[in-house]
């Protein structure tokens, strides 16, 4: 009779261990593709309407009746994934989210929350996988690339079944922001401004009074001046960011590029900001820099956020930027005191403006599901709610019409939104390596490495280089 | 009958999860941007892939921006290399000195701590400490009386400096703990017989413990100038290879083409070129330590 045969015990562990690790590298993987769903219980108090049905007169004279859909046609069960990067920003959402369900029991929506760093990153990537997400929202930064990369589908026919009035729901400028060769690649649901934001006790403690309106940049320059005179040294009468970090630097300079009557990208693909009002209007900030000395001198250290803490802790007097980071300042700052006026003229008004949209993906398997929740988000009781959570300019004339939205500080972004030289920046081809030549160019000129004049014609040369191919006839 | 499964054959099933580590996660992807390499892949102006031959590499060689991006590098992965390895010999050697059990364990907890402390975290601590308005250093100038203007990244020629100093804080003491391990290999009795024959402390250093640590210096220079010469993290978040481009690096060139441009085609030459030149010092460095046995 045989013996039983021996397990050798120490490779009995080895293979054990070897078929742990087989397991654990096939979960993790299970994992990446399907990353877990934060979901919220969210307790509001919020009131949102549930119908709404408003009458409003927008400037073409034209009435719209916007009415929110409470019943759906029962059908196919179907789930639609919602990638975001505000869903912890803005919690309503996850109850907008159940509102819908209710409203749509054959659609359930899967949010997926993605960290604003590397949210393009990763959509790009899961599109190129073949799993992106069936909806999502972007800016107009990324809106042409996306387009162009096939990661949006294009909205026209949707729009079209909605008949001839659903656009002019919509502000003009907040519409174009997902307008790509003459299609509508997606809708706003966030919109926005510059507008100039002044510390009040800076001013008081300068002696300077705060004007009731900003008349032109001389003013301006004079009320920098005398803050920078009446103040400690390390307060300074105006401030702008100069980093890489972020996008802050060369949307501070639109504003001016724009009101000295300058364009930034021109119908023909070529770039307008090399002529003599865009170099005025860079010459204007380096001269505030350089020669006035009012803005801290080591300007290409200050981002957005730098330039943000710095305002809120009183270093700096005067700033512009949109409504989104009034909530940023003051929950770091809650004693910062903000005015907010509309944006200096010169040449005519200008302010850059952008957003945030919502678009869909070409993948996606339910278009006229995921078309019927892109509406629904973009709808007036969802956008009414979103909108004063956050203080942003509602990109819809209807919610622009709410008494909330008459008072300041966001009443002043809504005027400063309805004038026309209001541009929104970013929706041009090659948009993040143009704004990288750009803020080169704009440091150079800041540090005095080169005149503005030489800067922006090296950045003309490189950004019309990447600009060309996309404007071929 | 049942056939045996011969003992050997075994090791496979154990090595298995590390090849298929190594080849879907290095191996592939390499081979991968390779091919890319000879393609325009640029979702924005055409679909697909199309086949260009060299021209990316060309275009590789005659960008500005390339070189200056390789110039950078080379700066960041030199002082970074040097430093990480003088500075980890020097606290472990420290660290070896000290005879006090605890004292020695919380030393060395002491000294790992940054690299507790992930990449992102580091590069917006040292962010702030570089920063003008919110470090503590302008502070203690002030104090001081002394008239210096602190904003390391708020200039060109100070920016890449600073950068490379927050890599050397972050990973040194990795190079710590290997040095520590390496003198830690180092026969006891070796030092014993030259104590009896009369020799001092630096002739100990000089004579035993550095020609003993000879071999590990070439593997760690070519360990660390790998590592180094693909980091990204610290300059993407401190800078953006700004001001200017004076901290652009390869690294990050390549990001911004790969993701921004979404001109993959373009980031996998540059790539490419890159793993070239990294492999060159490599292999040089990898050639000596086989000289040396």
């Amino acid at each position: 009779m045989s013996e039983p045969k021996k397990v050798d015990r120490r490779k009995f562990i080895y293979a054990g261990l070897g078929a742990v690790a087989l397991i654990a590298i096939g979960a993790a993987a299970y994992v990446a593709m399907n990353p877990p769903v934060v979901t919220q219980t969210v307790t509001t108090s919020t009131t949102v309407p549930t119908t709404s049905v408003v009458t409003t007169t927008v400037p073409t004279t034209t009435v719209v009746t916007t009415t929110v859909p409470t019943t759906s046609t029962p059908s196919e069960k179907v789930e639609i994934t919602f990638m975001d990067w505000t869903l912890t920003e803005i919690p309503f959402k996850y109850t907008a989210i159940k509102m819908f369900e209710e409203s749509h029991p054959n659609i359930k929506i899967k949010p997926i929350e993605t960290p604003y760093e590397g949210y393009f990153d990763k959509l790009v990537t899961q599109h190129v996988a073949g799993s992106p997400p069936d909806v999502f929202a972007l800016i107009p930064e990324e809106n042409w690339k996306l387009a162009e990369a096939g990661v949006q589908y294009p909205l026209d026919d949707f729009i079209r079944a909605e008949g001839p009035k659903f656009k002019e729901q919509f502000v003009k400028a907040a519409w174009d922001m997902g307008v790509w060769k003459g299609q509508v690649m997606n809708l706003p649901w966030r919109f926005g401004c510059s507008c100039f934001f002044l510390n009040k006790k800076v001013f008081r403690d300068a002696g300077v009074a705060i004007p009731t309106k900003l008349e032109s940049w001389e003013q301006i320059r004079e009320l920098a001046i005398e803050i920078k005179k009446n103040s400690p040294p390390e307060v300074y009468g105006i401030g702008f960011p100069g980093s890489k970090t972020d996008l802050g630097t060369s949307w501070f300079w639109y504003a001016f590029l724009f009101q000295n009557g300058a364009e930034l990208i021109r119908e023909d693909g070529t770039v307008g900001f090399n002529t003599p009002e865009g170099i005025e209007s860079l010459q204007f900030l380096v001269d505030l820099l350089r020669k006035d000395k009012v803005v801290p001198p080591e300007v290409t250290a200050y981002g957005d956020n730098e330039i943000k803490d710095a305002f809120g802790m009183g270093r700096i007097a005067m700033w512009h930027n949109g409504p989104w980071m009034i909530i940023g300042i003051l929950s770091a700052h809650p004693e910062c005191e903000i005015e907010v006026r509309l944006m200096p003229t010169r040449k005519r008004d200008g302010s850059p403006a952008g957003g945030t949209q919502y678009a869909m993906s070409p993948m996606c398997k339910h278009k006229n599901e995921a078309w019927e929740f892109i509406k629904f988000m973009t709808s007036y009781p969802i956008i009414s709610v979103m909108a004063k959570d956050g203080i942003y300019v509602p990109p819809r004339y209807d919610v622009m019409e709410d008494s909330y939205f008459h008072i300041p500080p966001i009443s002043v972004f809504i005027e400063q939104a309805k004038l026309p030289g209001t541009h929104v920046i970013g929706n041009y081809p090659e948009f993040m390596v143009i704004s990288d030549y750009i803020q080169t160019a704009q440091q150079q000129a800041y540090l005095g490495q080169k005149t503005v004049k030489e800067a922006l014609a090296w950045a003309e040369e490189q950004c019309n280089k990447v600009l060309a191919p996309h404007y071929k006839k | 009958m049942k056939p045996k499964i011969k003992g050997q054959n075994v090791g496979y099933i154990f090595i298995s999860p590390l090849i298929i580590y190594l080849f879907s996660l290095s191996i592939y992807p390499m081979i991968r941007v390779l091919y890319m390499s000879f393609f325009s892949v640029q979702p924005t102006l055409h679909a697909g892939e199309i086949f260009i031959g060299f021209e990316n590499y060309i275009k590789v060689f005659n960008d500005p921006l390339f070189y200056i991006s390789l110039q950078n590098t080379i700066i960041f992965v030199a002082g970074s290399v040097f430093f990480h390895l003088l500075l980890g010999l020097f606290l472990a050697l420290l660290i070896n000195k000290l005879t006090h059990n605890l004292f020695k364990n919380v030393c060395r907890t002491i000294i790992l701590i940054p690299i507790a402390i992930t990449p992102v975290a580091v590069a917006w601590m040292w962010k702030m400490i570089y920063h003008p308005a919110f470090s503590f250093v302008p502070l203690i100038f002030n104090a001081l009386n002394l008239d210096i203007t602190w904003a390391l990244l708020a200039y060109p020629e100070t920016a890449l400096t600073a950068v490379t100093i927050t890599n050397i804080w972050h990973a040194t003491p990795y190079y710590m703990l290997y040095w520590l391990a390496a003198l830690q290999s180092i026969s006891p009795e070796i030092y014993e017989a030259s104590e009896v024959d009369g020799a001092n402390m630096q002739q100990r250093f000089r004579y035993i413990t550095l020609p003993q640590l000879k071999i590990f210096f070439i593997f760690f220079a070519c360990w660390d100038i790998i590592n180094t010469f693909m980091y990204w993290d610290l300059v993407w978040v401190m800078t953006r290879g700004g001001p200017g481009y004076s901290t652009e690096i390869l690294a990050t060139y390549i990001y911004k083409q790969a993701f921004q441009a979404l001109n993959f085609g373009y980031a996998s030459a540059l790539g490419s070129v890159g793993f070239l030149v990294m492999a060159t010092v490599s292999s040089v460095l990898i050639y000596m330590m086989r000289e040396r046995g």
